[in-house]
């Protein structure tokens, strides 16, 4: 027979007993306050041996205490007991614990605490006091004996039947009944916390908050705390409470469930899917569902089943027989392949199983006129755009093979189906107008401007193909009918405004400025807004203009007057003129209009609204508008600006291409906020509108500490900004090639900028090829860079110089001087010069100096083209790429 | 994604009336200054299903599997909050977790 294992040794060896007495207690203490109760009992028991000394008794007491403590939290009920019992041995002093006295009364010693309420007991008054809310407990649990052993006076005794009734009470329902027991019972009755916990209960239901508040004035250690604690549990939100239940007893989850108004059923079910395994819960959740799909119903059932499929599919397949499910059908089984296939970036997997998905709907059809089958035939078709905003996202194209046009032929195959969708005309309407074609635009419009007359998303479009396609009569009328619809609609007032404006214009053109004071006139009848009437003002003003010079240009002086005679109303009057096509100096010159001057930050600031307002409303500037204003705003005093206007002012400038102002806006600020990372980015966007064409790195450096110093800040919408920029800018991904070179003898920088570049043959040839790869493939210091320059040379002599300099990220300027010096000196001797640049970058470039290689920048929104098939030429990408 | 057939307490063959219906009497129950989290739930709940057009677009394009408290839902419906009786009181009085 095995021996029992003997007891651990304790922590004092026998060396412990040579130590004096001061010494073991101030072991014994430090035992007590880490919590090692065993050795602090041990301890002090061995000291007390030495001398009965009452802080020794003492101490004992608490560690007995918090040894008991630990035993019954470990669910040692009967030794935490005698840890107790071991306790209260030890005298008066150390009087029946109120936590011993509950777990007598739950061992069934009951009668042990009763005696302390004998009068031969000598246990003091007070003593007495925080046992009572234990006995009042187990009185209202239905121990009869416990009031008629108390003393008459007791107030367990005296309160028992109030507290018995406002029980029955509340589990009968009877809330009046409850309300009269619960005042029966005083503040400073043992059944206080009972008083509070039912008061708690009756708000439950209705006022989950108050009850809550309630609950909580119930201390930890009350005898009454088990309930509060099952009605908190009740009251938690469902994850918390699905979470509570877990680890709660048997009562606990009765009491709280009932309280929620949880079945058994459901608790049980809880409980079971509680202990799924975690790693196996799809499959273990798939034979729960199976093994109730009587209670869950099969429909139900298999459509959870078919969810449960999606994720890595089509593996779980092979789930199904083994637990008895049926196999999918063919439109179950693409159903399932498109929930998947969405999980995935690729819009073509999706586009895909989608499609099968609407066919095999559209076969499977039991009858044609069915709305609700139509409507789901319908819905496959719209589900892949749906999902993504595919059109929005995509470019539209003519290309059989683009996705674009794939989704937008399966959109309006959808409207076949089922033609009330109004979103999916939207949809097509935004993407054809995007694409320019108008006549489908307006086939969509005149549909659905049957189906949906007054709608005024479907206004709003037909305004804007009014717009697009010029008919600015037809826009006004859509404009009216929607401020039919909606009077107090100030944006379509203002729409209703530039529509009547730009028929104006379009009849001024005509030769008819009858027809166009006509349409001003009404436009000044319905503009609302400031700008709006000054705009119509200055139209009316122009007008009169051409026809009298004198007359005209009274007006427009008036007219710049009231809008304050500054900047901004000469402003007003530049839009409306460059609106008419009248250059800047012809209106100067017939309106005789003193030199343009701003009358102080105010003024600067409204010009620059305005210029917002104009593009916001789809407005353009002219080249003449544009140099002329850049001219006037270059000089204004853009350093009397805060931080917040000098930002929104570049971003204008930006926004209307006024580099040479924006410019001195971005180093204005620069000036008074060193270094600052947005106006960095606007200084040098400014400076180098058409591409950085400068030979220092200074600026490039400038732009990667903003930067830096944007990513610390957090402004990771300008950090990225100057990314691009310096991608842009930087396209080699390290140092720049020609940064640690002179110039060439032959560039000069007088050469203007124009954007040739129209390689789209080469980019389908090589389709990485982009500047952000070439400089893995470029030679290095490290690699045969012999050997790599002769695949470059190859490489250019394939594609030719446009696209080696495009490739090599050179900007339009520079590009347009090789190929003019490659008609003057012949194709290989500028080769000749581009091989030296090279081989000079791969000697002196130092790849750890730069920022890391990245992706080129993308060239517009996404288009999605056909992947390759097995069938493809697999010439066609890789074997080309492996030339370099 | 909770169902939102369960969250409305509906069946999945409801119509318009049957889903407005059930919103309407979830939100008196659990107004926005008393449960902000449940009538959040029953709106979004609302707006996928209160139309057929939407009913059959949830059906089709929402693929994500079941939560536990779905099939609890759907097996065994919460019923109104019912008072614990007093063997369950006294039972927790009693220290019986």
């Amino acid at each position: 027979m095995p021996k029992k294992p003997k007891r651990r040794a304790g922590r004092h060896s026998p060396k412990t007993a040579a130590l004096s007495p001061d010494a073991r207690e101030h072991k014994a203490r430090a035992d007590l306050n880490a919590g090692h109760f065993r050795d602090a009992i041990t301890g002090f028991k061995e000291l007390l041996k030495l001398e009965q000394r009452q802080d020794w008794q003492s101490a004992l007491a608490d560690a007995y205490a918090g040894r008991a403590r630990e035993l019954n939290a470990k669910g040692m009920v009967k030794e935490a007991l005698v840890m107790w019992d071991n306790r209260a041995r030890l005298g008066a002093a150390s009087a029946l614990h109120p936590e011993h006295a509950a777990l007598l009364m739950r061992t069934g010693g009951v009668d042990r605490v009763l005696a302390l309420f004998s009068n031969d007991c000598a246990l003091p008054a007070e003593a007495r006091e925080p046992l009572r809310p234990l006995l009042a407990a187990h009185v209202i649990a239905g121990d009869e004996r416990i009031a008629g052993l108390l003393p008459m006076d007791d107030p367990v005794r005296r309160h028992a039947d109030a507290a018995r009734d406002a029980l029955a009470a509340y589990c009968a329902g009877d809330d009046e009944a409850l309300k009269s027991a619960l005042a029966a019972l005083p503040f400073r009755s043992p059944y206080r916390d009972w008083v509070q916990l039912l008061k708690a209960l009756q708000l439950a239901a209705d006022r989950p908050d108050e009850a809550g508040a309630q609950l909580a004035r119930i201390g930890d250690e009350s005898a009454f705390a088990p309930l509060r604690l099952a009605a908190q549990i009740a009251l938690l939100p469902d994850d918390a409470f699905l979470e509570a239940t877990t680890g709660a007893g048997e009562a606990t989850l009765r009491f709280a469930c009932a309280l929620r108004g949880w079945s058994p059923a459901r608790v049980a079910l809880h409980q079971e899917l509680n202990h799924l395994d975690a790693e196996a819960k799809p499959r273990s959740m798939l034979r729960v569902l199976y093994r109730h799909r009587a209670e869950l119903g099969e429909d139900w059932v298999r459509q959870q089943v078919l969810r449960l499929m999606a994720v890595d599919f089509p593996d779980r397949l092979e789930w199904l027989p083994s637990e008895g499910a049926r196999t999918l059908a063919e439109a179950e089984f693409y159903q399932v392949g498109a929930w998947s296939a969405e999980l995935d970036d690729d819009p073509w997997e999706p586009f895909h199983y989608w499609s099968l998905l609407a066919r095999t709907l559209m076969g499977a059809a039991p009858s044609d006129d069915d709305p609700l089958y139509r409507l789901r035939v319908a819905t496959a078709l719209r589900a892949c755009e749906r999902h993504r905003n595919l059109l929005q996202e995509l470019e539209p194209s003519d290309d059989p093979d683009d996705l674009s046009l794939q989704l937008a032929a399966q959109l309006e195959e959808s409207l076949e189906w089922d033609p009330d969708d109004r979103e999916t005309y939207l949809r097509l309407i935004d993407h054809y107008r995007e694409g320019k074609r108008l006549k489908d635009v307006r086939r969509l419009l005149a549909r659905a401007s049957e189906l949906w007359p007054r709608d005024m998303s479907i206004l709003t479009a037909s305004f804007h193909a009014a717009l697009d396609s010029g008919a600015f009569k037809k826009a006004a009328g859509v404009a009216h009918t929607m401020l039919d619809i909606d009077p107090i609609n100030t944006g379509v007032r203002e729409r209703l405004v530039d529509a009547l404006l730009a028929h104006a214009r379009k009849q001024l053109a005509k030769g008819r400025p009858d027809l166009a004071r006509k349409e001003v006139t009404d436009a000044a009848d319905w503009a609302r807004s400031g700008h709006a009437r000054e705009r119509t003002e200055l139209t009316l003003g122009l007008i009169q203009l051409r026809e009298d010079s004198a007359a005209g240009a009274t007006l427009l002086h008036a007219t710049v007057a009231s809008i304050g005679g500054g900047l901004d109303g000469r402003v007003a009057l530049a839009l409306a003129a460059d609106g008419l096509d009248i250059s800047q100096q012809s209106l100067q010159k017939r309106a005789k209009l003193p030199k343009p001057a701003v009358k102080g930050p105010d003024d600067l600031l409204a010009v620059l609204h305005r210029l917002r307002g104009h593009l916001d409303r789809g407005g353009q500037l002219s080249r003449d508008l544009t140099d002329w204003l850049d001219k006037t705003l270059v000089t204004m005093p853009w350093k009397d600006l805060d931080r917040q206007q000098m930002e929104s002012a570049c971003d204008t400038l930006r926004r209307c291409d006024l580099h040479n102002s924006r410019l001195r806006a971005a180093r204005a600020a620069l000036k008074q906020w060193h270094g600052m990372p947005v106006f960095e980015l606007h200084a040098f966007e400014a400076e180098y509108p058409d591409g950085y064409t400068g030979y220092s790195e200074l600026p490039l450096v400038r732009l990667r500490n903003a930067m830096d110093r944007a990513r610390a800040e957090g402004d990771n919408r300008t950090a990225l900004r100057l990314e691009n920029a310096l991608r842009a800018a930087n396209p080699f991904g390290g140092a720049s090639p020609f940064g640690s070179l002179p110039p060439p003898m032959f560039l000069d920088g007088t050469f203007d900028d124009d954007d040739d570049d129209d390689d789209d043959f080469f980019d389908g040839l090589f389709p990485d090829m982009s500047p952000g790869s070439l400089p893995a493939r470029l030679p290095s210091q490290s690699g045969p860079a012999g050997d790599e320059l002769e695949q470059v040379v190859q490489l250019i002599r394939i594609v030719g110089l446009d696209k080696a300099f495009e490739i090599m990220g050179l900007p339009p300027k520079l590009r347009r001087e090789m190929k003019a010096l490659e008609r003057e000196v012949g194709e290989d001797a500028i080769t000749d010069v581009l091989l030296q640049f090279l081989t000079a970058s791969a000697g002196l470039g130092d790849d750890s100096s730069g920022p890391p290689p990245r992706k080129p920048p993308r060239r517009g929104p996404a288009t999605a083209k056909r992947k390759r098939r097995e069938t493809d030429d697999p010439d066609d990408d890789d074997d080309q790429l492996s030339l370099f | 994604m909770r169902n939102p057939y369960l969250i409305l307490g509906i069946d999945d063959d409801a119509d318009d009336a049957v889903v407005e219906t059930a919103y309407l009497d979830g939100i008196k129950r659990c107004p926005p200054e008393r449960d902000a989290e449940r009538f959040a739930a029953l709106r979004q709940a609302y707006e996928l299903l209160r139309t057929q057009r939407r009913r059959v677009t949830y059906a089709m394009y929402h693929g994500e599997p079941p939560e536990t408290a779905d099939i609890l839902d759907k097996a065994a419906p919460i019923g109104a909050p019912r008072r614990p009786d007093a063997a369950t009181i006294g039972a927790l009085l009693r220290g019986e977790e």
